[in-house]
């Protein structure tokens, strides 16, 4: 499904990502950890196509095509999602039209018919339940005024919307309590499927917890320096990153 | 700047052949205007108010004023505000007065809504008094409609009367080829405890070089409730300079929101006095300019006695090499205590010729007042636009929605929700046309 090659991204002339090689097959769940400032987020930019991010070598390759000159949107259309460590405020855009809007696109993207406001409004009641959100976050503007763990539970809902068929998790743990986190688990399992993939970057383990991943991979300085099964994330958690750290490459 | 290279017309003007050529006291008033406009001329750049804003370009065109023959276009039908009543409407085209096309049956008898040359010949008294009742006089582009008051409309509502449906003001321009210059001259006056919601729309209809110059007295007596709206979706090559001067008796309330989308020059200049305690005033405005247009919004309010309250919020979206100018100017007199008053502009520059020009002025002489301002301008949030595209929604689609959410704050504080509605509705249609935007994302 995801194809990465000797991918390598600067960042306002820094080179951040220096040669990964990833490959997520359909029905996967791969975790990426890595201490701070590793290009644990950068990855996730640059898998989303923000403008900045740029590839100056390597392949990414997305259910056999190449990523880097799709738009944002795009690449939104093609099934792959970003859940942001910190979601945008957009003051003046309510949740539910926004949603509304991001889901038709994405329709009409794809050659689709849209859904109209009932039909959508349907689909949005159903989920909010779930994720126990209330109807007054619909109303309110995008994330404005939302607490951290209402702007995760955000992302999530957003996600449960568009179905994507790669998700990518950038460390949606963080800031949260564990009821929160418990709730974006349930949202990323609720997604697993035999075709739907999920790249989870975080720094913690605690998050893989509820979230069992099939592969784990040790990000640091730019390249993936280990990969195992999900016990790679208990032993990280025990021994931390020092091994990793600059010095040790 | 002579005024003659500007309006060549002016040149062997006879005022007498202008509106209301048989009334002495006019014609003393046009004359008087005409010798003390020519000692100053048109404003240069080189006056403080007019610092930001030139009016150089009005000297490529010749323009004349208008006659009744060019009032005498043939207009399909203009359709409704409110599609469900028939609300009294006037229709001005070129300035011409066009009873065909208005409607003012059903409005209460002892309510006047006329052309200002109708009220010439019908009750000239009534001009003679409430015409330059309220300011001064000494600005020069007051001055000009002075001299060649042409046309415009009056309103006169007696006590107690409160108007539901809005009145809608039409003016239609640019249709004849040869550019027009026109002086309206509008008069409210809204006695006391009276109600009345007005809407103004400036529509260029052809493609014809005009100048307007219009200038709008608006009285209000204790008590009072007028919500005037302006929206101004002039053709490009319009020039338009307006002018509102408005006085609040005690516990009047004055609502104004003014859209601008059009027209190559525009100055919107509003002065406002409030002159009776627990007056209230708020002056709104949205708009949105491209290509090389220039949009100034100049206000003035005085706060004259204790108790009075003031909003203030423009917000502009510039593209393009468009040009924005603020000015807004609060004075607080020695005796207007618990004065309550807010100004805000916010502009956002979505290309990198855009250029805005905030110029804020408060003068305060009493001390127990509350008393804010703002000014802002800034860009598309990049993060934001980033968001909204991973999730799916296209650049253009994505830019839109961050425009109409922008200029939405200031679109809500219009309280008539039918006008709020067709103001959301005309940034909406002016929005680049080339993405999809659903109906109902306005109304959230």
């Amino acid at each position: 499904m995801l194809e990465l090659k000797g991918l390598r991204v600067t960042v306002e002339g820094k080179e951040i990502i220096k040669g990964l090689d990833l490959s997520i097959n359909p029905g996967e769940v791969h975790a990426i950890m890595g201490p701070n400032g590793s290009g644990k987020s950068t990855l996730a930019y640059v898998l989303a196509g923000r403008d900045g991010y740029e590839v100056t070598g390597g392949r990414v390759i997305f259910e056999g095509k190449d990523l880097t000159e799709l738009t944002p949107e795009e690449r939104a259309a093609k099934g792959i999602f970003l859940a942001f460590q910190y979601p945008v405020e957009i003051p003046g855009v309510p949740n539910a039209t926004f949603l509304k809007e991001a889901a038709n696109a994405i329709r009409r993207q794809n050659g689709e018919e849209e859904l109209d406001a009932m039909q959508f409004m349907k689909l949005l009641r159903a989920q909010i339940n779930e994720l126990g959100m209330s109807d007054e976050m619909l109303k309110r503007a995008v994330n404005v005024g939302f607490s951290g763990g209402e702007k995760k539970r955000n992302e999530i809902l957003q996600m449960a919307i568009l179905k994507p068929t790669l998700s990518i998790m950038d460390e949606t743990d963080s800031g949260l309590d564990i009821d929160a986190l418990k709730i974006v688990a349930d949202g990323v399992n609720r997604l697993r499927s035999a075709t739907a993939s999920s790249l989870i970057i975080t720094h913690y383990q605690r998050l893989l917890d509820y979230i069992v991943p099939d592969n784990v991979h040790v990000l640091a300085n730019g390249v993936i320096q280990k990969s195992g099964g999900k016990e790679l994330a208990l032993e990280l958690e025990e021994r931390g990153y020092a091994e990793f750290a600059e010095g040790a490459v | 700047m002579s005024i003659e290279a500007v309006l060549p017309f002016f040149r062997n003007l006879d005022i007498a052949t202008l509106p209301g050529g048989d009334l002495k006291w006019l014609l003393d008033r046009r004359r008087a205007a005409l010798s003390e406009f020519k000692e100053n001329g048109l404003p240069t750049r080189k006056w403080e108010d007019w610092k930001y804003t030139s009016l150089r370009s009005l000297e490529d065109t010749d323009y004349r004023q208008t006659t009744d023959c060019d009032g005498r276009q043939s207009i399909e039908s203009i359709p409704s505000l409110n599609a469900d009543s028939f609300s009294p409407r006037l229709v001005f085209v070129e300035g011409v007065y066009r009873p065909d096309l208005s409607r003012t049956k059903g409005l209460p008898s002892d309510v006047t809504l006329s052309s200002m040359r109708q009220t010439l010949s019908d009750s000239p008294n009534f001009l003679k008094k409430t015409m330059n009742s309220l300011f001064g006089r000494e600005k020069p582009m007051f001055l000009l409609n002075e001299v060649l008051m042409d046309s415009g409309f009056i309103l006169h509502v007696p006590k107690n009367i409160v108007i539901k449906d809005p009145i809608e003001v039409i003016h239609l321009g640019g249709l004849v080829k040869e550019p027009l210059a026109l002086f309206p001259r509008n008069i409210l006056v809204l006695e006391s405890n009276s109600n009345v919601t007005v809407i103004e729309q400036f529509m260029g209809k052809g493609h014809n070089p005009y100048f307007v110059n219009s200038l709008t007295e608006v009285n209000l007596a204790k008590n009072a409730i007028l919500k005037h709206y302006k929206i101004q979706s002039e053709i490009g090559s319009g020039s338009f300079i307006s002018s509102t001067q408005v006085s609040l008796d005690n516990d009047a309330n004055y609502e104004t929101f003014k859209l601008g989308l059009g027209a190559r020059l525009s100055r919107d200049e509003t002065e406002v006095k409030l002159v009776g305690q627990g007056a209230n005033c708020q002056l709104g405005g949205a708009y949105l300019n491209r290509g090389l247009q220039h949009y100034d919004t100049t206000t003035s309010v005085q706060h004259c006695v204790p108790n009075t309250t003031l909003r203030e919020l423009f917000k502009g979206v510039l593209e393009d090499e468009s040009k924005a100018v603020f000015q807004g100017k609060i004075v607080v007199q020695k005796d207007a205590q618990k004065t309550d008053a807010q100004m805000t502009t916010k502009t956002l520059l979505l290309s990198e010729g855009a250029e805005v020009n905030s110029k804020p002025e408060l003068e305060i002489y009493a001390d127990d007042v509350k008393c804010a301002h703002g000014a802002a301008s800034g860009q598309l949030d990049e993060k934001a636009l980033f968001y909204l595209r991973s999730r799916g929604v296209p650049e253009p689609l994505a830019k839109n929605m961050m425009v109409q959410s922008f200029l939405q704050e200031s679109v809500d504080m219009i309280t008539n929700q039918l006008i709020k509605d067709k103001i959301a509705d005309q940034i909406l249609h002016s929005l680049p046309a080339n993405c999809y935007l659903s109906d109902e994302w306005r109304r959230g």
